[in-house]
């Protein structure tokens, strides 16, 4: 703080009157952390959440299904707007129409999918499928377009650059070819496709970026595979103390066709059998948590905002797998009751665990994007503004 | 900033602090303050300001556009306390609860609606592509079929008038294994392994009866409607939610389809078991068959769990005993 002596807010000449009025109460109420890492604040509780969410459910019902996209702009609301950032909330400026659109749009196109086979063609249905698959790239990002510049931050939108090619790169070979070599390539896939997403986006005029080193997301590959497993061996060994004698056992009985049905009639056994996948999914759950949460630290960590501005993330990744399985018990336990509660705990911890750095001049630098950016508002209303959400 | 003059309640102006002087100004749009998050408001100049979460702004909604009233009693409703919580979660169980008892009423009524044309050029479809894919030619000897087929035609004629017309098709599928099924319409599949497997005529014409128990009962059509109503229950119910809570109440819906198939399998058991008698065949030909498949294949495939679509053979050879006392 000591070399910056700079007031971020100085430079008030250029913004409206209005504006400055709020930029006078900002003043207040934050201590302008300049240069330094500032983490984000989550403003939302679970009960809020559950108000919004239930009553949603019931408005749906009684509307047939037809509130459902206003349902969801609600709640991303809910979460854009309770997460601040410098003390000031994110807006999403979308409203349930411009969803409905979308929404109206591929509804068409999927009861147009099921009527097909009444055509009486044969495979017509398996060649739209192609067509729809060859589809979904571009309208990811269409979809990725429409919500970053339907959000804004002291009212600078963001926005989202990508190409058909690309999305289809990185979004679906790339992580396809991840998943084919065994997951050998998955931490490149990783990489790739994280700073594809960063390098797309920008505030304003100003555009994102993110180069971070291959080494680290194979070192997160690599300590993933060992929490892996750690816990395999951990449950593995578990289970075989649990039917080992039931094992030596059986080993001990003359060999006859019937030892696949003495081991079935074993309720130590056969109680196994069926935990064997409970037990997989949940391995599945943790390391996939784990391993999301490390990559993120290295993405967020590694992203610029042109002019200067930095990002940080802290998140542990046993932590963040923590959170998510202990969730998910608690939300299967209360038939979804507890859901909200869940999302918030997980939502809070992200983002309490992500920072954001600031430089000297951050009005002016908004005031800039502000200008830049106007022209970008009426981009929106030009493209449409379609979600495409399959 | 914003405020009200008096004498003319209906006017909103806007005072800056670097300009002398109130300019009248609507609001243009309001983003009503969702959670503790703050309010956005667009003025009619293109000013844009956010109040904080906690400013009362009750005195400027009378000026917000009506969608922003809207959503501002919106916003209001959802800040429910824990007596809102425990009436919210109420309504959801019985909601749940009652989408759970519609599924089956619902799903005939489909199913009964359904135009019997669309019907049959579906099941003639669904066998077309099954030709294309698995299904080969049948090499039963033709003696062996015809024999088959006049069985069937006395079945024929047990049936509702409306399943006279049912078709039996002989096929091969050595993916399969021994196996007969029922499709949507009035179409039984017979495939070639099953007849060499059961090596008894009497069982062969035991699961004909029981396939053609699922025509006339029209489970498969019923069963299709069913998962149906399921998926747009679970789309309408939880379908705003890309989240874990659509499969859980997925999940849900799923354990109750496969009780009603299970269901379904015993009806069409009944069904077989009564024809048998009435057309003086073998009545213990099925029971037979079960207990065979139980013993060559052991507990690993004898199923009847709460996910599996089949009933266990334990089970069924019961009913089929009872049902013959």
């Amino acid at each position: 703080m000591a070399q910056q002596p700079e007031n971020p807010f100085a430079n008030q000449s250029s913004s409206s009157p209005a504006k400055q009025h709020a930029e006078a109460s900002r003043k207040g109420r934050s201590q302008s952390p300049i240069n330094r890492f500032t983490p984000l604040i989550f403003t939302g509780t679970g009960r809020q959440l559950f108000g919004i969410q239930f009553l949603n459910i019931i408005l749906i019902v009684l509307t047939l299904g037809v509130w459902t996209p206003w349902a969801r702009v609600r709640k991303r609301r809910f979460f854009y707007n309770n997460t601040r950032i410098l003390g000031d909330g994110l807006d999403y400026l979308a409203t349930g129409f411009d969803l409905f659109k979308g929404w109206i749009v591929v509804t068409i196109l999927l009861l147009i999918f099921y009527a097909l086979p009444v055509l009486g063609v044969p495979f017509l249905q398996e060649g739209a499928s192609l067509a729809l698959l060859l589809i979904y790239p571009w309208a990811l990002n269409r979809s990725l377009r429409f919500n970053a510049r339907n959000l804004a931050w002291r009212d600078v939108r963001f926005d989202y650059n990508g190409g058909y090619f690309g999305a289809l790169w990185f979004f679906f070979a790339l992580p396809l070819l991840g998943f084919l070599s065994v997951g050998l390539l998955m931490p490149l896939a990783s990489k790739a496709m994280r700073e594809y997403m960063a390098n797309g986006h920008s505030f304003g005029a100003a555009r994102f970026s993110a180069t971070s080193s291959l080494a680290s997301y194979y070192g997160a590959g690599f300590k993933t595979v060992l929490l892996g497993l750690f816990f395999g061996v951990m449950v593995g060994t578990g289970m075989f103390l649990m039917v080992g004698d039931s094992l030596a056992a059986l080993a001990k009985l003359p060999s006859g066709t019937d030892d696949l049905e003495q081991l079935i009639a074993d309720p130590k056994i056969s109680f196994i059998i069926y935990a064997i996948p409970i037990v997989l999914l949940f391995l599945l759950i943790i390391t996939a948590g784990y391993y999301r949460a490390l990559t993120r630290n290295i993405i967020v960590g590694a992203l610029r905002l042109q002019g200067g501005i930095r990002f940080r993330s802290h998140v542990s990744g046993i932590g963040l797998a923590w959170i998510i399985v202990s969730n998910l018990i608690l939300t299967v336990a209360t038939l979804g009751l507890l859901m909200p509660w869940a999302q918030v705990r997980q939502y809070r911890y992200l983002t309490a665990n992500t920072e954001i750095r600031p430089i000297a001049d951050m009005q002016s630098f908004v005031d800039r994007q502000t200008r830049a950016g106007s022209s970008i508002g009426d981009a929106v209303g030009e493209a449409g503004g379609l979600e495409i959400n399959f | 900033m914003v405020h009200e003059r008096e004498g003319e309640p209906d006017i909103l102006f806007l005072a800056s602090e670097d300009i002398n002087q109130l300019r009248p100004v609507t609001i243009g749009e309001v983003l009503p303050s969702i959670g503790a998050g703050d309010t956005r408001i667009r003025l009619s100049t293109g000013d844009v300001f956010t109040v904080d979460f906690s400013a009362d702004i009750t005195a400027l909604e009378p000026f917000f556009p009506r969608r922003g009233r809207f959503g501002a009693t919106l916003s209001r409703l959802e800040m429910v306390g824990w007596r809102g919580v425990i009436l919210l979660s109420v309504i959801f169980v019985g909601l749940l609860l009652g989408f759970r008892l519609a599924i089956a009423p619902v799903g005939d009524l489909l199913a009964k609606s359904a135009p019997t044309s669309l019907v049959e050029r579906g099941s003639g479809l669904v066998l077309a592509q099954l030709d294309m894919t698995v299904l080969q030619e049948s090499s039963l000897p033709a003696s062996q079929r015809q024999r088959l087929i006049d069985e069937f035609d006395r079945m024929r004629q047990l049936a509702p008038p409306e399943f006279a017309d049912t078709r039996l098709h002989f096929r091969k599928a050595p993916l399969i294994g021994p196996n007969a099924f029922a499709l949507p319409g009035n179409d039984v599949v017979l495939l070639d392994d099953l007849v060499t497997f059961a090596d008894d005529e009497a069982v062969v014409l035991a699961v004909l009866a029981h396939e053609f128990g699922h025509v006339i009962e029209r489970h498969a059509l019923r069963q299709i409607m069913r998962s149906a109503v399921v998926a747009m229950g679970v789309s309408l119910l939880v379908g705003a939610e890309d989240s874990i809570l659509e499969e859980i109440v997925g999940f849900g819906g799923g354990l109750v389809l496969s009780g009603q198939s299970r269901e379904f399998e015993l009806e069409a058991d009944h069904v077989s078991a009564d024809w048998m008698r009435r057309l003086g065949h073998d009545t213990e030909a099925l029971a037979r068959f079960f207990t065979r498949l139980s013993n060559d294949c052991g507990a690993l495939c004898d199923g009847g769990g709460l996910m599996a679509s089949h009933p266990s053979f334990a089970d069924r050879i019961d009913r089929l005993s009872s049902q013959s006392d």
